[in-house]
This record gives structure tokens, C-alpha cells and sequence, in this order.
């Protein structure tokens, strides 16, 4: 195995046991007989994960608990407690890319009724405007022709 | 961690305080250490703590043992915990603080000659903070909760090359600065 296969696993799966027994071998082999990827081995063990795996776990001070137990009382004897953190913790995402998504779909669900208003007013306007339209034409004597369908407009009504 | 048992989970979800305490005392070191690491301060891996409880509690009754509980809470502190840190960045203009109660100080200048056993928990801040968030937190679940590739692509909902390839470059990145036994 070269230096460079062996480098990398050793910085991932060597190091952290993800390894298979025979691929776990050949780097043993690999690391009697080549002094820079044993120094490689030395410094990852000694410099980077044995400081962090000795770092330990640690405990949260009482008052952490005193906090938690409070406010999860104070829920459930009112319900509406708290609302505003609900309401962050329903709109928290450690992806800006889902935040703008979820801003356009809000932007257009909230265009429809706006949408919905300019069409119909558009309608209605369309529609008087041609009832206009025909008064004026009876009114004046003029042929009235009704565009939809071609037909002069006084057969319509006759 | 280990996992929670499942009783206890269902009574917490049914209102049982003594129940949710349990889940707490099993649990609250792991959520708390991870906090801290990610956040790098007392203060903020506090708040995220506290955040990350309230949300289980509120969150309870929608878990449906479909992954594990421990997948489950962890992803819950891991995202606390970034968008605490993001904040602290952003109000602090880019600069975080270390002040791990008497354990830190002055961490971001310390010298890594002058490393020991007692500034540890000093030095694994300073390490950590160089480090892109998601290389934080594979590294955070792997070399301090232990967890294997697969699990950490469970919790943070990644492909496991992915984790394999963060937790790579986070290495060669600290290697370059606190390898040789933490003299560079």
C-alpha cells in the first residue's frame, strides 16, 4: 500500500477502528517499515485525538436542572408561557438554504389572496366596460356586435 | 450515552417529572459536554442545555422510536449549539470567548508550548475553534462521544463519506499546528 493510501486511512478509519481486519494488517506492515508514516501515526495519537478523547465529559451546574425544572412547569400550567421560544424553535434551521426556501413558499402563499384580488377586479372591470360599451351602441344606433360570438347584438335580445 | 429505556421515555412523554428528571441525569453530561465544545463557553453550553431540554419535553410525545433516542437528542444539541455559537459570532463581530469558569483562560493566546494536563480542556477550545463548524461537530462525536462514522452521519443527517472526509481534513488541519505532541 502507498504512503498516500495509507496517510489517509490513518488520519480516518485506522485511527478511529472503522477498519477490516486485512486492510488493518497491510497498514501495521506498512507502518514497520516507513519511518514518515509512523511519525504521522505518532504526532495524530499524541498531538490531536488523545487530547480530545482525555478532554472527558463534565457536568452541567444544578442550576441547569433548577432552570429546566422551572420552566417546564410553568408550561404546563400555562400553555401560552414560553410561546415566543416555540415559535423560534419551529423556525430555527442550521440551513440558510431551507430558511430562503421557506421565506419563498410563505411569500407566495401569502400572494394568492392579493392575486386573486387583482384578477377579479380586472373582471369586473372587463365586464363593465362592455356593458358600456353596448348601452352606448344602442344608444347611438350603431350595430352592436357581441365579440364572443359574432352575432349582432339586438339578435341577442330579440 | 447509552440509550434511554423506552419506559422511561413514555412516562416522561405522559407528564411524568420524575421520569423526565431521569432522562435528564442520564443524559445531561453528554449534551452538556458537546455544548461546550462546540460553544466554547460555560454561559452558552448553559443556555443550549437548557434549550435542548425544554425542546425534548415539549417534543416528547412526537418521538416515535424510529431512530434512537440518543441520534435523536444529539441532533437536537448539536443544532442548538451551532446556532448559539453563530450568534455569539456574530454580537461578538467574529471574536468568541473562552472563560470555561476557573478551567480557562486567556485561551485563544496560549501559547502551545505552555500546554499541560491542567489547561486540557484549554487546549481541546483552542483546537476546536480553528475548525469549520461541521468538522467541529464530526470531530466533537467522534473523539469525544465516541460515536462511529455511521452514527454521526445519523445524527447530523449525512453521508458517511462526507463525515469521513470532515473528520479528515479537521485532523490534517490540527496536525499542522498542535501535532509532535502538541509543539508545532
Amino acid at each position: 500500500m502507498r504512503c498516500d493510501k495509507v496517510r489517509e486511512l490513518l488520519l480516518t478509519d485506522y485511527i478511529d477502528g472503522e477498519l477490516d481486519a486485512g486492510t488493518l494488517e497491510e497498514i501495521k506492515k506498512h507502518l514497520e517499515g516507513c519511518v514518515s508514516c509512523r511519525q504521522l501515526e505518532k504526532d495524530l495519537v499524541e498531538g490531536v485525538v488523545t487530547p480530545l478523547r482525555e478532554s472527558g465529559i463534565k457536568q452541567p451546574a444544578e442550576k441547569v436542572w433548577v432552570n429546566i425544572k422551572d420552566r417546564v412547569e410553568k408550561e404546563a400550567e400555562s400553555p401560552l408561557i414560553d410561546v415566543f421560544d416555540r415559535v423560534r424553535e419551529a423556525f430555527t434551521y442550521r440551513r440558510p438554504a431551507l430558511a430562503i426556501v421557506s421565506l419563498a413558499v410563505m411569500a407566495i402563499i401569502a400572494s394568492v389572496p392579493v392575486a386573486k384580488y387583482y384578477y377579479e377586479r380586472n373582471a369586473a372591470e372587463t365586464y363593465i366596460e362592455d356593458q358600456m360599451s353596448f348601452f352606448d351602441s344602442l344608444n347611438n344606433g350603431g350595430e352592436w356586435i357581441y365579440e364572443d360570438i359574432g352575432i349582432p347584438g339586438e339578435d341577442i335580445f330579440m | 450515552m447509552q440509550d434511554v429505556p423506552r419506559d422511561v421515555i413514555e412516562m416522561a412523554a405522559e407528564g411524568s417529572m420524575e421520569a423526565f428528571e431521569d432522562i435528564y441525569r442520564r443524559t445531561s453530561g453528554y449534551v452538556y459536554t458537546v455544548a461546550l465544545r462546540v460553544t466554547g463557553n460555560v454561559p452558552d453550553a448553559e443556555e443550549a442545555t437548557q434549550d435542548v431540554f425544554l425542546s425534548v419535553h415539549r417534543n416528547l410525545r412526537k418521538f416515535r422510536f424510529a431512530s434512537s433516542f440518543k441520534t435523536w437528542i444529539y441532533r437536537i444539541t448539536m443544532n442548538r449549539a451551532i446556532n448559539i455559537y453563530r450568534k455569539r459570532k456574530r454580537t461578538e463581530g467574529g471574536r468568541v470567548r473562552f472563560d470555561e469558569g476557573n478551567e480557562l483562560d486567556a485561551l485563544a493566546t496560549v501559547k502551545e508550548e505552555t500546554f499541560d494536563k491542567e489547561d486540557n480542556a484549554a487546549r481541546v477550545n483552542a483546537m476546536l475553534e480553528g475548525l469549520p463548524e461541521g468538522q467541529k461537530a464530526c470531530l466533537v462525536l467522534k473523539d469525544i462521544e465516541g460515536f462511529s462514522y455511521q452514527e454521526i452521519a445519523d445524527t447530523l443527517r449525512i453521508k458517511i463519506n462526507t463525515v469521513r472526509t470532515r473528520i479528515k481534513r479537521a485532523r490534517e488541519k490540527l496536525i499542522s499546528r498542535y501535532g509532535k505532541g502538541g509543539r508545532s
